[in-house]
């Protein structure tokens, strides 16, 4: 299987040693690369928008991905949603590998993996009713006798996600944006998908909002046992909704630990900067301890050592020379940090 | 810290609708700013706060216009100025940020004539000796290599870069009054955190007071001084940011805490607010908040009063003002 990959995947794969030993799960992703061509009057070169990304999901677990803009957490959305393809790497679904299917194939496979969008605005055709909209999915798929079967699950499934009848006939813009994201959560189940990937699915929210649409996935993961990714800047959002938590960090996972562990333990020097800055404490900021003033490193011209370094304060020589490996912290707790056990203990900040 | 009596900014009765009638977007607001402190402007999308901003700096749209009320900067009648006195406030006396810095930035002027604008249009400074000044001001908002990033474009410049810019020009003709309309919502979490320290250490510098609009409790909690909640175009809660926080006395501040927040309740939930965010043109009489609020639904006999008469906004002692029967019934009986 390696000779397939391009030489710089296969060394991204070998970094993962200590993760790649745990078992396979319900979904498992494998050094999973996206890299997109920036073409320019001095030639192509690759954006490595995700870098060697290795995940494990167990059935009914939500797993966190969270980072902030450019970090790769939306192209990992994408590849994991077939939306784009993948330069390297496995990912596979219930013991299936998910990126082979191609053409009629994988059209015959798409309900299974389902992605509620950011902008349920953008993910609702103004001029489709409600109804309309939900059914086309159903329609598309084969799902469903005939269409009046199609419209009862339609109705259905309005009211588990908590609408009335009367929306079935509705146009999005006779709706507010909390109950077109039920829509759109409603009608990425009506396809019974394995894995829901919800991409940022309440940034576009009001806090009111928020609250309901995160209680209404929490009820349906309940009554369903849905296994979901849950991609979110706001860490805030992962604390509530998630079990396992993955920070990304430039096109790579920096610290992947269960949700009580890396809030309470985080390893990660990024990983303590976030938790610092979403979390902001009361009467005061100071951000000083935790993050350098400092840029983020262009994905077009990634650094040779660890990514977080012109950031980090902890950052030592060896650090921009070598790159770290995600290495083994704890039961259930990996980190690419260097010198992750040699920092300057750390006191929790809480609220 | 200068304590003057008079406040720096005082907005009675502000009444704002749209020029082809109906019920007023804001509806009687009043608020005060006191010099060097921090006011912060709370709610959701569509309670009026951004209206509020641009209303004192009388920059509404057009179709918006200001139907009652008095705005009072630094003594001056606002609504009464003459377009050039208006002028010489926006940029000299009320510096202004807004969420999208690179949308704010002209993409076809350099940064530094930019930055330079309101010493040049404000203080009357020459134009060389305003670019020399331009480098220290943004060497003050910590941006690295300030002397290149002068000759820059808007393009050029990260989302966080492009709120230092926006930071340095606001503050480039040393303004009293700071108005921040969610100035850190389109940027991330790092970079908000780094940004509001950098505004909070210039403030405690240079002692300018800022009038702070977000719908984020947590930057409130860490910044402000003192909070104001609005809902559907009104002031519903009013007081210390830290007596707020640990002891909200109005429903919806309190369930808007609990929103932000994120805490989940005792059975393991999200409070969430039934219904969505109402704005000032759906409401009939009684209070705004009643259709929402749980303390009214339970309660038959607050259900009639509530729905009946709007409260006032009354005092319920130093500095803490809350408009809800429900509050002030209580309050009375303790």
């Amino acid at each position: 299987m390696n000779a397939r990959l391009p030489a710089i995947a296969r060394r991204a794969a070998a970094e993962y040693e200590d993760l790649s030993q745990a078992d396979a799960s319900f979904l498992s992703v494998d050094g999973l690369c996206k890299y997109y061509a920036a073409r320019s009057f001095r030639g192509t070169r690759p954006i490595k928008s995700l870098d060697g990304v290795t995940l494990r999901i167990p059935k009914g677990e939500i797993m966190g991905i969270v980072g902030e803009s450019g970090c790769g957490k939306s192209t990992l959305a994408k590849v994991i949603t077939r939306l784009t393809s993948a330069t390297a790497g496995q990912v596979t679904l219930d013991g299936r590998d998910w990126l082979a299917p191609r053409g009629e194939a994988l059209r015959r496979r798409r309900p299974e993996v389902q992605l509620v969008f950011q902008d349920p605005y953008g993910a609702l055709d103004p001029r489709m009713t409600i109804g309309t909209a939900m059914a086309a999915p159903l329609a598309a798929h084969g799902i469903g006798t005939t269409s009046e079967d199609r419209r009862a699950r339609v109705l259905a499934m309005l009211a588990e996600v908590g609408l009335d009848a009367s929306f079935h006939d509705r146009l999005p813009a006779q709706c507010s944006g909390g109950q077109l994201q039920r829509v759109v959560i409603g009608r990425a189940l009506l396809l019974e998908p394995q894995l829901l990937v919800c991409d940022e699915p309440t940034s576009a929210l009001d806090a009111s909002m928020r609250t309901q649409i995160l209680n209404l996935l929490m009820d349906l993961r309940a009554k369903r046992g849905l296994t979901m990714l849950m991609i979110s800047h706001d860490l805030r959002v992962v604390r509530y909704m998630c079990d396992r938590i993955a920070v990304m960090y430039a096109g790579k996972v920096v610290e992947l630990a269960r949700r009580d562990h890396l809030f309470d333990h985080p390893a990660h020097p990024y990983t303590r900067a976030l938790i610092a800055s979403a979390l902001l404490e009361r009467g005061g900021i100071d951000l000083t301890r935790h993050l350098r003033e400092g840029e983020v490193p262009s994905p077009l011209n990634m650094p040779e050592g660890c990514r977080f370094a012109s950031r980090c304060p902890y950052a030592q020589d060896d650090c921009t020379r070598l790159e770290p490996a995600l290495k083994q912290a704890g039961s259930d707790h990996f980190v690419r940090c260097r010198h992750w056990n040699t920092h300057a203990a750390y006191v929790p900040q809480g609220d | 810290m200068t304590t003057d009596h008079a406040p720096l900014l005082s907005v009675q009765n502000l009444t704002v609708a749209s020029a082809t009638g109906g019920a007023p977007l804001i509806d009687g607001l009043s608020l005060t700013v006191r010099r060097g402190e921090v006011l912060a402007l709370v709610g959701e999308s569509g309670s009026g706060k951004s209206l509020t901003a641009l209303s004192i700096t009388r920059l509404l749209p057009r179709g918006l216009r200001i139907t009652g009320g008095e705005i009072a900067f630094a003594g001056q009648d606002v609504l009464t100025m003459s377009p050039a006195a208006l002028n010489r406030m926006r940029g000299a006396g009320i510096g202004m940020l807004f969420q999208q810095p690179q949308a704010m930035l002209d993409p076809t002027a350099r940064v530094r004539t930019q930055v330079a604008e309101p010493l040049i249009l404000g203080k009357g400074m020459a134009r060389r000796a305003a670019f020399a000044r331009v480098i220290d001001l943004m060497r003050n908002v910590r941006i690295p290599a300030p002397e290149a990033r002068a000759k820059a474009h808007a393009f050029e410049l990260s989302g966080g870069m492009a709120q230092r810019v926006m930071m340095a020009t606001a503050l480039a003709a040393e303004p009293e009054l700071l108005i921040a309309d969610e100035p850190t919502t389109a940027l991330d979490v790092t970079v908000q955190a780094q940004i509001l320290q950098l505004l909070k250490a210039e403030q405690a510098r240079r002692n300018f007071a800022i009038l702070l609009i977000t719908h984020d409790l947590t930057v409130v909690q860490a910044f402000a001084d003192r909070i104001a909640v609005m809902y559907a175009g009104r002031i519903v809660e009013e007081g210390p940011a830290a007596q707020i926080m640990a002891d909200p006395q109005h429903p919806y501040t309190r369930a808007l805490i609990r929103c932000s927040l994120l805490e989940p309740e005792a059975d393991g939930r999200l409070l969430s607010i039934p219904g969505s965010g109402a704005t000032a043109r759906d409401i009939a009489c009684g209070c705004r908040y009643a259709p929402r609020c749980h303390v009214v639904q339970g309660d038959t006999h607050l259900h009639h009063r509530c729905c009946g008469a709007e409260p006032g906004l009354i005092g319920l002692g130093t500095d803490h003002a809350v408009r809800c029967h429900a509050s002030q019934t209580q309050a009375s009986a303790a």
